[in-house]
């Protein structure tokens, strides 16, 4: 199971998976082998105190450390705001949250996991936040990857997803900016800081809601290197509780952040903020501009609501948005109509006038359209399924993967299962021996190739310099081996793995004794003139091997000159009783056949 | 498969191993105690009689010779700043071009790995796991820094010594002089080894960019069908073990420095990945097999506590990273206990923040309970909280300013060696008062060599040869290897002795044991019967397969059926299909793929082919018995002669002189045998 995460725009046992879809009977151990987090967010990690504390999952559960680390406290962070402010009584304890915690398995970053006999886990960087990773699970010739959500462009603390071109069966793929193609991230940054720079310099307050952990971290450094550069004196907070120990979890994984940051936090860390301050509530109001970074990110409850709801009736301050909100959070509605004041409901009983500007910037880490088509390159997968996105842009996506990939891509509705037909080829044992004798014939006759091939040039004097070049040419075609060739016997017994063996080896492992079959053929000499004059064992020699396929050599015996030899076949001339004697093994009958024929065409002999 | 040993002892740990026609070596560590035969430089040496009978081999000119060689307890001493270092022998021996992977087990098995990338034709891949890179990169800085430091002093002897220290003679003379050496192939290394002179910082800095960083339990596929994965070895930040491995079965694995103790800030050595190998390679054991490093950590604690008491400075020469990072925590906290809280400790080296700030870094590298306080969120080590309690000090380096406190200190200081860095100045500071103490926990040094050298004036502070060495020790080794249950295990010659064959109760295997000594190649046939391919869709749709009976087993169904196609390799595997297959440009290669024909009998008799022969017309047969041939005479109507012999129902021989009537003949046997499944 890839992620257990919670819809945060819903209230009511819909924010939770429907679990009922893997099993009625609530028997997810037995048919769930692991639950896989693959990073801190709740859309993907909320419901998993609720799914292995209050509906039984007791199987293993992976992610990275700094998951690990980092997602309870925003499970607790989010319980207290459902529990303590909204009054939610069906919702997990913060004990549960522990108990959860504790049956968690790290996983470092390519080290490969064996969750049990068969299957196997593998975690890659996926940029998205800190300690996000992108999943490749595999089963026997079978594999998956899992992204999770990741971000293709490094940026000021984090690095880009990266993947093996490990060649999946299936990729399944976030698509939160499915259509997107974002522009500069430099553009965007600047953005950013003229907008925050030009609000404060009139006086305004500028709320930035965020999730305590992520996006955050990169907009402090954007924003504390940017006061520092124009030396700017306006109070810049961070809301207090999680933000301190947010940052820490930086300092402590710094592993996880992008090249720079760890090359040089030794002498200064990054994280160590110069002109960001912890904020006090009663600073909210405080007059004079400021700027601050509140939790929540969605502006559905917490502090930032709450500064939200006395700062957005002022047209002089600003709220910028940087990441996506879900349907139903105010944070969405606001983002509906940025155009100019207007009345947007927080709950049931309060509606509020707001006339402070409203900006959304995409600094949401998640692929664009081109991040996203990068990673499937990288990967290049048989299949690929868009989840995690819009229907009609998931939809324009997978027409755009399909043409310029030619693999199926699918985009399924909630609840609906899809299935894919995977072709492996079948593994086979191949005898080290056989595979050996292989090579050695397939590189003996290549050699003797070469052999005829110059011989011929130069016993037929046709060695020019244009031949000789052709012939080292082929020579170069040759070298790099493409394929040889393969013959054995298959083998296929119970509980075995299927073994491709040599002859002999097969004869051994089946009991079965193998026959030497030998021939010995007199074929009489037909009596033609030709026949009676010419026919030397060098004629023979030198005819025959015109004709027979490149690669075989015909030699003469060093010690009866009078026989010529080819693998086991024997040709003896006797011009006194006008006889020739073929020799030669069953193993070879093959290549003797052609040898009669050949013998037959020359006539020399005459076969019946 | 091959294993050559390149490394002169086990602390200069260097193995090449050569399998499937990859070669893989195995760490490159260095000979560092070869520095103990330099004088330290802050003697005053001309206390020291010359010897000058030594010198007689390098005067061919009458130019004033450099003096170079002290006797010191008839020892003999090279007196000069200009220090050399021996590296791994291989240079004249192997070709460095045709490796193909490095694979480094720890950072200390490193420190040879720029003399290879920058200096030989090495091209291949080299991996070592993240903390390794990191941290090894600090310490060969920190190397490199010492020397440079010490080589820049005004001295004398600068001029020639290259020529003469390169000379095998010197060296020649120096082993010969210093050492009981017992190696059989002395002669053969004098002839390979060679000191230099030490890489500058931009070889460490390219060397350490070609590296791959790896971590536990990553693998690493090669292209001819086998994965190298390296897993916890217990005894530093990082120190990994590598484990060669494919699918049959086929299991190396290369055991360097490890470690079993379970209180040590390391995430434990993994064992269970290591078991049923067909070959261990069993390296870097413990220097003092016999002595407890927890006791010999109680007594330098308490010890150090003492001196502390009487107001004296304890100096622990170490190295900047490994056993000092269990040292730290556990002394501060001793500290406390005793009341001394306020004694600072101080760490003196030009890497150490850096180690420090690292080390707080790799909590997946690290025991359970760091890791655990990683997530709090805290960081691993209490390196900072003892900072903030004042009770520890980083110092970059010995300068002016540095002003420990008049009273009880305790001093962390490199390099161990005695003969490089800030310990020099550190130690005629504080040597000459019987308060302070001097502490030799490096277990890699030698407690003579260390210190014989300071004979004049003798050292008056206490001395205490305290070598803490969390290394595994010959019994834990011997109980590992009953465990881990290897087919054959290679050992360095010196460990001969001490390890024993081994009958493993589970597997019963009994374990061959090989010592290698410096240069030696050793052959050990790992019989691999199997590669890893697959039958691709072009192939397999046309296989049909032919059930047989199973002569031992008549339940078990066993079906076999003809594969003749061609093998090509793609991705890594081995893939079989079909000829027709993709050939269109190769149309040349296939024709001499010429089937061979194979015939195995099923049910072949000789009443049966003499029944099925009179059936088929051949009514005119002879048969005749001589020594266990038989021979059939077959008389044709036109009175020509067929003969088939037979021997022993496996060799028959078909002689004949129509074509058409050996076919037929042919055809009658084949009918009783299994041929042609295709």
């Amino acid at each position: 199971m890839f992620d257990c995460g919670m819809h945060m725009g819903y209230n009511d046992e819909r924010r939770f998976p429907d679990f009922s879809y893997i099993s009625k009977t609530k028997q997810f151990t037995k048919v769930i082998d692991c639950v896989i987090i693959t990073h801190f967010h709740l859309d993907h990690c909320g419901a998993l105190p609720y799914f292995t504390e209050m509906c039984g999952y007791d199987g293993p559960i992976y992610m990275t450390l700094p998951t690990k680390a980092i997602c309870p406290i925003l499970l607790e962070d989010y319980r207290k705001i459902m529990v303590e402010r909204k009054g939610e009584s069906n919702f997990f304890t913060p004990q549960m949250i522990k108990d959860c915690m504790k049956k968690v398995i790290p996983v470092g970053l390519h080290q490969t996991v064996k969750v049990d006999e068969e299957l196997s886990i593998k975690a890659y960087y996926a940029g998205h936040v800190l300690g996000a990773a992108m999943f490749y699970a595999k089963v026997g010739d079978e594999s998956v990857v899992y992204t999770g959500d990741y971000n293709m462009t490094p940026d000021r603390h984090l690095g880009s997803a990266w993947i093996d071109q490990i060649k999946p069966d299936l990729l399944i793929t976030e698509t939160t900016y499915a259509t997107t193609i974002r522009d500069s991230k430099r553009g965007r940054e600047r953005d950013f800081l003229k907008r925050v720079h030009e609000c404060v310099e009139k006086g305004g307050k500028v709320l930035i809601p965020v999730f305590a952990l992520g996006r955050v971290q990169e907009l402090c450094i954007l924003i504390d290197s940017y006061w520092e550069q124009m030396n700017l004196s306006v109070p810049i907070y961070f809301s207090a509780g999680l933000a301190e120990k947010a940052n820490f979890y930086y300092k402590l994984f710094i592993n996880w952040t992008n090249q720079k940051i760890k090359q040089t936090f030794v002498q200064r860390n990054m994280f160590d903020f110069k002109h960001i301050k912890p904020f006090q509530s009663h600073l909210v109001d405080a007059p004079g501009p400021m700027v601050l970074f509140a939790t929540p990110g969605m502006l559905h409850a917490g502090a930032s609501l709450e500064v939200f709801k006395k700062w957005a009736p002022s047209e002089l301050n600003m709220v910028i948005i940087p990441g996506y909100c879900v349907v139903g959070t105010v944070g969405n509605k606001l983002l509906s109509n940025t155009s100019g004041p207007q009345m947007v409901e927080i709950d049931k009983k309060t509606t509020l006038e707001v006339k402070c500007k409203v900006h959304n910037l995409s600094f949401s880490a998640h692929a664009d359209a081109k991040g996203i088509m990068q990673l499937i390159k990288m990967s290049s997968p048989k299949n690929v399924l868009l989840v995690h996105g819009e229907r009609e842009k998931m939809g324009f996506l997978s027409q755009k993967i399909i043409k310029d990939f030619s693999i199926p891509c699918y985009y399924p509705a909630n609840g609906t299962t899809v299935n894919f037909n995977t072709q492996k080829p079948i593994p086979i044992d191949i005898s080290t021996k056989l595979l050996k004798r292989q090579l050695v014939e397939y590189s003996e006759s290549q050699e003797q190739k070469l052999l005829k091939q110059s011989q011929n040039l130069i016993s037929e004097g046709q060695e020019t310099e244009e031949e000789l070049f052709n012939f080292n040419q082929s020579k170069k075609l040759n070298s790099p081996v493409v394929s040889i060739p393969m013959q054995g016997i298959m083998i296929q017994r119970e509980n075995h793995h299927l073994k491709l063996l040599d002859f002999d080896e097969a004869s051994k492992e089946l009991l079965l004794k193998e026959i030497n079959l030998d021939y010995n053929l007199n074929l009489e000499i037909i009596n033609n003139t030709v026949n009676n004059n010419n026919l030397s064992i060098e004629y023979l020699q030198k005819e025959l091997q015109k004709q027979l396929p490149i690669g075989f050599m015909i030699t003469r015996n060093s010690q009866d000159q009078t026989i010529l030899s080819i693998k086991s076949i024997q040709i003896q001339l006797n011009t006194a009783n006008n006889i020739l004697k073929l020799q030669w093994s069953h193993k070879d009958d093959n290549l003797s056949k052609i040898l009669i024929q050949c013998l037959k065409s020359l006539s020399i002999v005459d076969v019946k | 498969m091959k294993l050559s040993c390149l490394g002169l002892s086990p602390q200069s740990s260097c193995y090449l191993l050569e399998y499937k026609n990859v070669k893989i070596l195995l760490d490159c560590g260095m000979e560092i105690s070869s520095i103990l035969n330099y004088l330290p430089y802050s003697l005053k040496t001309n206390q020291f009689k010359n010897n000058n009978q030594q010198q007689q081999h390098n005067n061919d000119s009458k130019k004033e010779i450099p003096v170079i060689f002290k006797e010191i307890n008839n020892n003999l001493y090279i007196d000069s700043n200009d220090i050399r270092y021996s590296t791994i022998l291989g240079e004249n021996l192997v070709d460095f071009e045709t490796i193909d992977y490095i694979l480094i087990s720890n950072y200390q098995n490193i420190y040879s790995l720029p003399f290879i990338t920058e200096y030989t034709k090495f091209k291949g891949r080299i991996y070592a796991t993240e903390p390794t890179v990191q941290i090894g990169k600090l310490l060969l800085d920190e190397l490199y820094q010492m020397n440079i430091k010490q080589s820049r002093l005004k001295n004398y002897n600068n001029n020639n010594n290259n020529n003469i220290l390169q000379s095998s003679e010197i060296l020649e003379k120096l082993y010969n002089h210093n050492m009981n050496n017992n190696n059989e192939n002395f002669d053969e290394i004098l002839k390979f080894s060679k000191w230099k002179e030490l890489y500058n910082r931009l070889d460490i800095e390219k060397s350490f960019e070609k590296i791959i960083s790896v971590r536990f339990s990553e693998i690493i596929t090669v292209v001819q069908g086998f994965k190298m994965v390296p897993t916890s070895s217990g005894f530093t930040l990082g120190s990994c073990n590598w484990l060669i491995d494919n699918e049959h079965g086929d299991k190396i694995v290369y055991l360097s420095d490890s470690s079993l103790a379970l209180s040590r800030y390391p995430l434990p050595m993994d064992i269970e990945s290591l078991e049923n190998p067909q070959l261990l390679i069993m390296t870097k054991l413990n220097y003092h097999p016999q002595l407890q490093p927890d006791e010999k950590l109680n007594e330098l604690c308490s010890q150090i506590g003492l001196t502390c008491q009487q107001g004296g400075t304890s100096l622990i020469p170490v190295n900047s990273c490994g056993i000092v990072l269990d040292l730290f925590e556990h002394i501060a906290e001793y500290l406390t206990r005793l009341g001394l809280f306020q004694v600072p400790i101080y760490f003196i080296s030009p890497v150490g923040k850096s180690v420090l700030a690292y080390a707080d870094l790799y909590s997946e590298w690290l025991n359970k309970t760091k890791q655990e306080r990683s997530q709090m969120p805290e960081p691993p080590f209490l390196h900072q909280d003892i900072i903030r309690r004042g009770q520890f000090q980083l110092i970059h380096q010995i300068h002016s300013n540095f002003q420990p406190t008049d009273g009880p200190s305790i001093q962390f200081v490199g390099h161990p060696s005695l003969r490089l860095g800030d310990v020099l100045q550190l130690l005629s500071k504080y040597s000459d008062q019987s308060k302070n103490s001097l502490f030799l926990i490096e277990p890699e040094f030698d407690n003579n060599r260390l210190l014989s050298p300071f004979q004049n004036p003798p050292l008056q502070c206490r001395i205490h040869y305290l070598p803490i060495d969390p290394r595994i020790n010959f019994s834990d080794a011997n109980l590992l290897i009953s465990k881990l249950s290897p087919k054959n295990l290679i050992i360095p010659i010196n460990y001969k002795n001490y390890i024993k064959n081994h009958i493993n109760e589970n597997s019963n295997i009994l374990t061959t044991i090989t010592p290698i000594q410096s240069m030696e190649i050793i052959k050990i046939s790992i019989k691999q019967k199997f590669d890893r391919a697959h039958l691709d869709k072009s192939i397999a749709k046309y296989i049909k397969l032919n059930r047989i009976e199973n002569k031992l087993n008549s339940i078990e169904n066993i079906n076999i059926c003809e594969i003749n196609g061609q093998l090509s390799l793609k991705d890594n595997q081995f893939i079989i299909s079909s000829s027709n297959y993709n050939n269109n440009n190769n149309n040349q290669n296939n024709n001499n793929n010429i089937k061979l024909n194979y015939i195995f009998n099923n049910n072949f008799s000789i009443e049966n082919l003499i029944e099925s022969l009179e059936l088929n017309g051949f009514k005119n047969l002879q048969i005749s018995n001589n020594n266990n041939y038989l021979i059939i005479k077959i008389i044709h109507d036109n009175e020509e002669i067929s003969i088939i012999t037979i021997y022993n129902n496996e060799n028959i021989k078909i002689e004949t002189s129509k074509e058409t009537i050996r076919n037929q003949l042919t055809n009658l046997i084949l009918k009783f045998c299994i041929h042609n499944l295709s």
